[in-house]
């Protein structure tokens, strides 16, 4: 039976388990230590290096590596995870991987991740955006600071995307809690709204060329880079802190934001049919129909394989415009 | 299109063993680049306007205290810049992206335990 993935603000089941499930993964022990991911970086070929302190690491912190590894692997445009057409299938197997780790640690099959209708939250006043219960401790705490209260308090960083010497680092830094500054980028004062969703939405190709960030297109419009930072992209700038580097899944609100995107990618899909481009024999290797998708934490994916998400979930509410 | 749904019942293998007994692929012919630290980096924009091919090429070079800044960095079409240390974020020219990397830069990184060549001198000094 396939999961539902409800509202997050609408089912307190769904919004249970998932901060249950979410602390779970982040104290479940593996046999990896940093040092043991600095050498499968390097074994593998792809340049990302890495520096701190050897520490042992929980599943949570490998799914945070997992993003921040494919974000290396770059394409001739964008990279395995963005800045192309592969952004939504890839970010739909991530999710999809989670979604079956955390019905694992919860011991429930019919588990969904929920969403954050973030788009509702865009018509709020930007002083009351960080208002709403989704940032109290019964939900994923504090919209700003550190995040010390509920479960996700619990929590705890330890890999980071940052520079040293004005290179790319993933740093491996002694544990410390989420940080947040939702609403004080001056770069995104607000979130997206319906306005922008329905932009998106009214998209007729899912993709097109030159296939990048500079594409019009439903894929393109909805990452976020068309006027950018919008949509996508908006959130995770509005939220800052921790949402800001490559290691963003550090944050559990980048799952509820992209099981969003993932919603939102569901309802054109609904209204476009299940299409997706480059085809085989067009665009970038790496973004094409069959191309595998980078995958470290279980078996890989193309995009075909994910065009259809109903053997795994369905959505209790898509997006009418 | 393949009908397949590899991994509807979920891995066999926890994450950390999969990572532990599983090497990753790439797409078919992939190939990873050879490249460390490049100093450059070269955007082409494309566009056809009124029947006219439009190509531009920037390239950006930038040093921070004279030392080059080697994080892969691009312009768009509508002239914003973005950098992969900031994967989400566009900003309206590449010296507010590079104050906000410098407003975001550790005043000081961890200690580092790990050995990784990548970082190493040449002779071998960590």
């Amino acid at each position: 039976m396939a999961a539902i993935r409800r509202n997050i603000m609408f089912d307190i089941d769904a919004r249970d388990k998932f901060l249950r499930g979410m602390v779970m993964l982040a104290e479940e022990s593996t046999e990896f230590m940093a040092q043991d991911v600095l050498d499968y970086i390097q074994s593998s070929g792809v340049q990302l290096p890495m520096s701190g302190i050897d520490q042992s690491l929980t599943t949570y912190d490998l799914f945070v590596f997992w993003h921040i590894y494919a974000m290396n692997v770059m394409y001739s445009t964008g990279n395995a995870a963005h800045g192309g057409p592969v952004f939504l299938p890839w970010h739909r197997m991530y999710l999809i991987r989670l979604e079956q780790n955390l019905q694992r640690v919860l011991n429930d099959r019919n588990f969904g991740l929920p969403y954050w209708d973030w788009a509702e939250d865009g018509e709020l006043s930007r002083f009351d955006q960080i208002r709403t219960d989704l940032w109290s401790a019964d939900y994923i705490g504090e919209p700003r600071g550190r995040v010390r209260s509920g479960l996700i308090g619990r929590m705890r960083v330890k890999l980071l995307g940052g520079t040293i010497d004005n290179a790319p680092v993933l740093f491996s830094i002694s544990p410390r809690r989420l940080e947040r500054r939702s609403g004080l980028s001056s770069r995104s004062r607000s979130l997206p709204n319906q306005d922008d969703v329905a932009w998106c939405l009214n998209q007729q190709e899912y993709d097109r060329p030159p296939w990048s960030a500079n594409s019009i297109s439903h894929r393109n419009i909805l990452e976020g880079w068309i006027d950018g930072p919008q949509l996508h992209n908006l959130v995770h700038v509005w939220i800052g802190g921790d949402m800001g580097p490559g290691t963003s899944p550090n944050d559990p609100v980048f799952f509820l934001n992209h099981c969003n995107v993932d919603r939102i990618w569901e309802s054109w899909m609904a209204e476009n049919g299940r299409t997706y481009r480059p085809s085989n024999n067009e665009g970038t290797p790496g973004h094409r129909l069959d191309d595998l998708m980078v995958s470290i934490l279980a078996d890989p994916m193309t995009p075909a394989q994910v065009l259809d998400p109903s053997d795994w979930y369905t959505y209790d509410n898509l997006v009418v415009i | 299109m393949s009908k397949a749904k590899p991994g509807s019942e979920g891995s066999l293998l926890k994450p950390g063993e999969y990572l532990k007994n599983v090497k990753p692929q790439f797409p078919g012919g992939y190939k990873l680049p050879k490249h460390k630290h490049r100093e450059e980096f070269v955007t082409l924009r494309e566009s056809c306007y009124r029947g006219r091919e439009i190509r531009i090429e920037t390239t950006y070079r930038i040093t921070i205290d004279k030392k080059p800044f080697t994080v892969h960095t691009g312009v768009s079409n509508d002239g914003k810049v973005h950098c992969h240390a900031f994967p989400n974020y566009s900003f309206s020219s590449a010296m507010e992206m590079i104050k906000h990397i410098v407003d975001n830069q550790y005043v000081s990184p961890p200690k580092n335990e790990l050995k990784d060549d990548s970082m190493r001198e040449p002779g071998g000094k960590s």
